[in-house]
């Protein structure tokens, strides 16, 4: 009830704002006539912004004003989710989600439920990888698994920090499989690779866009892609099911999301400004070349697919009993 | 004889009227934001980055880099006249650039700096230019335990670092691996946060230096407005003289090697490779009794050493598509944006980015000197303005600079409280350097250290077993054992002066 007052409140204070600024005092209150603000959770030049700055241009042409891409690391991205679920629901405050946005409701104690968003539209899903050095002797999944088997704790498996996605998703490996791996944690993509570019660790699960100009280069082979069906820029690697598991592997996406509570014709304001700038050759091209899938998913399938990302991840944090230790 | 084409080449793409103005843009800007403190050049590269969507990507990249090594110039400038530095790699050069500038001599620092940045910088161009590719591979072959190793080596140079009582330098050393423990480790454990979600990632390298040496300097001078005697001892001539240089030759070069190598080895290596060099000077100096009160060379080979490094950093950026930095993590991301991937493939598909950046670095910083010369005269201005008004302004931007950062309110309060704390240390005879230093070593050494006994499954011999883990370390052991045995002398030739 009192959200509903809230809402009402806020609706008046907007109309009476909008009165008083406009000479014409009938005109509608234009959105959006300030800068739409883009949080993102993370450093600039992350996945994070290189996203926002694909999308920035045509978004802003479709949407007829300017956008603002705010940059708000920290606290392995909760600062940023709490500052969107938190924010005033008038359009203006948009935040980029990804998997750890669900996975740090478990792994941080700041984390924020998901159901405190309200998400707009998905514009790219980029399914992760196991990958291991050209020169290593495994050729393919199967042998990787059974050398694995055969010598428990042997086989080094770099990662991007633990409790963080892709460690979570080598734990879902040993899950499936029944294997057991050593987790060597770094901080961040960049390094994991380099580590396995100089051999010390022997294998790395990472989001497919991050390994391909890598696979292209002739550094690393891909054992296993951890999407529904084969990718299209690696269409001879296998997929988790083909092996013959469950497909446990969380690739990276992008939701964005606002905080509950925006006026429904902004909301779709917003949503029209995403999908036209997603839709766009040059955004397809981009994720296209990146090893992406610039899918689309819109505000009626999301609260399903953020539902469903959830239990996954769960049961993945439940197997390695990983709990936010302070 | 193919490079030679192939740079030719390259000039041939920096030199078009487009990339050359866009290259001095680049630069402009980069000096710019060197000289404001906090604002660095990671967030203005990606805050720029849209403005480059219509160029081609070798003109993007160009003007791009051209913000990143531009802001090592500007870095030294604050340092030198107020105390702060404008990028932590200029942190160093505060002791005796600052000390410079207050016994009249901004000039001939500021001079150095810029001289010493343009040959430097250019050194490492050369070199970038030559044995990029090996050396990449060379980088490759440090994991953990020999990144361990030189981290453990930049902590035997702490004692360098302190021209006071060695026992307080490590006391304060401690206290700076302390602070650099807090956030998450790697294990996800939470470390003196107090749930402060703005501590998990570590305390924030720029409010903590801006603190340390900016406010803290401002807090001191306040008790001594009333004499000022600061500055009126007036400024003697623009320009390093003949001795200047006679002092700063060897400094220059041999900063520059330490630069180029350190720069391409993961980490913050600008400013790691900025202590090393100002080590070494100290250590090889003659007079090293004279660090620490204005010595040029504590002022050239640093400045040197972090304009060469930001050659070496573009080495695994640019030859591997490994970003070993902040800012090469966002030229990583204007690569992707503009639809090359970076990676192992760069230099082959796209050889006009590879060589035409390289060819615009030497223009770029040619440019820089031009730049920079004639702003000596303008800056050294800025140390007659009264201290009324030049302080206040100080604290401004510090406080502009620390929340525009990270847009984060609690790093501004960490600014007041490294400001307060930097402020007690001056009082107490403690000095900043050590605690900067071994703060912004800690998490890596840590980390490496950490990763290494995963990987040996506990076995410590992993750090010996590994040829260039082990030669670093014995460097290590070596400097400990020398230190201990002039110490030694040193006490008693003190003892038999006194008998």
């Amino acid at each position: 009830m009192k959200n509903r007052k809230q809402r009402v409140m806020m609706v008046a204070v907007w109309v009476t704002l909008s009165l008083l600024l406009t000479a014409n005092g009938f005109a509608q209150e234009k959105f959006p006539s300030r800068p739409v603000q883009f949080i993102i959770p993370w450093a600039a030049g992350g996945g994070g912004t290189v996203n926002a700055q694909a999308l920035q241009s045509h978004f802003e042409k479709a949407i007829g004003g300017s956008i603002q891409i705010v940059n708000k690391p920290g606290g392995g991205g909760t600062i940023a989710w709490n500052y969107v679920a938190n924010a005033v629901p008038d359009g203006y405050t948009v935040g980029v989600t990804n998997q750890s946005f669900i996975l740090t409701q478990y792994t941080t104690r700041t984390g924020v439920s998901f159901k405190k968003v309200d998400p707009i539209i998905m514009v790219i899903d980029m399914p992760a990888a196991l990958a291991v050095k050209t020169d290593a002797p495994w050729k393919n999944f199967k042998e990787y698994i059974s050398y694995a088997k055969a010598n428990p704790g042997k086989v080094q498996m770099g990662n991007s920090g633990l409790g963080a996605n892709y460690h979570v998703s080598a734990l879902g490996i040993e899950m499936v499989t029944g294997v057991k791996l050593t987790h060597v944690p770094f901080k961040g993509a960049g390094p994991s690779i380099t580590a396995l570019m100089g051999g010390h660790v022997d294998s790395l699960v990472a989001e497919l866009p991050t390994l391909l100009p890598y696979v292209e280069g002739k550094k690393f082979r891909l054992l296993v892609v951890g999407s529904p069906e084969r990718n299209p820029a690696v269409p001879d690697v296998s997929i988790m099911k083909e092996e013959g598991y469950e497909q446990i592997l969380i690739g990276a996406w992008y939701v964005w999301s606002v905080p509950k509570g925006v006026p429904k014709e902004r909301f779709q304001k917003l949503h029209d400004a995403f999908k036209v700038a997603m839709e766009t050759p040059e955004y397809r091209e981009l994720y296209r070349k990146l090893g992406g899938v610039a899918r689309y998913m819109g505000p009626q399938e999301l609260p399903a697919f953020y539902e469903q990302e959830d239990r996954k991840l769960k049961r993945l944090i439940d197997y390695s009993g990983f709990k936010p230790i302070e | 004889m193919e490079i030679l084409q192939n740079i030719l080449t390259g000039f041939g793409i920096a030199v078009t009227p487009v990339n050359l103005g866009l290259c001095l843009v680049g630069c402009f800007v980069g000096t710019l934001i060197g000289v404001l403190p906090g604002i660095g050049p990671a967030a203005t590269i990606a805050l720029l980055l849209p403005v480059t969507f219509k160029l081609p990507p070798a003109t993007a990249i160009i003007m791009l880099s051209g913000i990143f090594y531009g802001a090592m110039y500007g870095g030294s400038t604050t340092a030198i006249l107020v105390n702060i530095p404008g990028e932590a790699a200029s942190a160093i050069t505060c002791i005796d650039g600052y000390q410079m500038a207050r016994r009249g001599r901004a000039g001939p620092a500021l001079g150095m700096a810029a001289f010493g940045s343009f040959m430097a910088g250019t050194f490492g161009v050369f070199l970038l230019m030559l044995i990029a590719p090996p050396v990449a591979e060379l980088a490759l072959k440090f994991g953990p335990p020999e990144i361990f190793a030189v981290m453990v080596l930049g902590l035997t140079i702490l004692s360098y670092l302190s021209s006071g009582s060695l026992i307080k330098a490590f006391t304060i050393a401690i206290v700076g691996l302390f602070v650099g423990m807090i956030g998450i480790d790697i294990a996800g454990i939470y470390r003196f946060t107090f749930g402060i979600p703005d501590f998990f990632d570590g305390i924030g390298l720029v409010p903590v230096l801006m603190g340390l040496f900016g406010v803290a300097e401002v807090l001191l001078n306040l008790e001594q407005i009333v004499t000022r005697q600061v500055f009126d001892t007036g400024i003697k001539g623009l320009l390093p003289n003949g001795e200047d240089w006679k002092r700063s030759a060897m400094p220059i070069l041999r900063g520059s090697f330490i630069g180029f190598f350190m720069g391409v080895i993961p980490g913050p290596s600008n400013t790691i490779s900025s202590f090393v060099s100002y080590a070494m000077e100290k250590r090889l100096s003659k007079t090293p009794e004279r660090f620490g009160k204005g010595a040029i060379e504590g002022v050239a080979g640093p400045e040197s050493a972090n304009n060469s490094a930001c050659a070496g950093n573009f080495i695994p950026v640019l030859t591997l598509g490994i970003p070993t930095s902040a800012v090469m993590a966002v030229i990583v991301g204007a690569l992707i944006i503009h639809g090359v991937t970076p990676g192992p493939l760069l230099i082959k598909n796209n050889p006009d980015i590879f060589w035409g950046t390289i060819a615009s670095m030497y223009l770029g910083n040619f440019m820089l000197l031009i730049l920079n010369l004639p702003l000596i005269g303008i800056w050294v201005r800025v140390l007659k303005v009264p201290y009324g008004i030049l302080f206040p302004l100080i604290l401004l931007f510090c406080f502009v600079g620390a929340y525009a950062n990270n847009n984060s309110l609690a790093e501004l309060n960490v600014m007041i409280f490294f400001g307060l704390v930097g402020y007690l240390m001056k009082k107490t005879g403690f000095e900043p350097a050590p605690l900067v230093m071994a703060y912004i070593l800690c998490p890596f050494l840590e980390e490496a250290f950490r990763q290494s006994l995963i990987k040996s499954h506990g076995d410590f011999s992993i750090f010996i077993k590994r040829p260039i883990s082990a030669a670093i370390l014995a460097m290590a052991a070596g400097i400990i054992v020398l230190n201990v045995f002039s110490g030694v002398k040193k006490r008693r030739k003190s003892l038999l002066e006194k008998i």
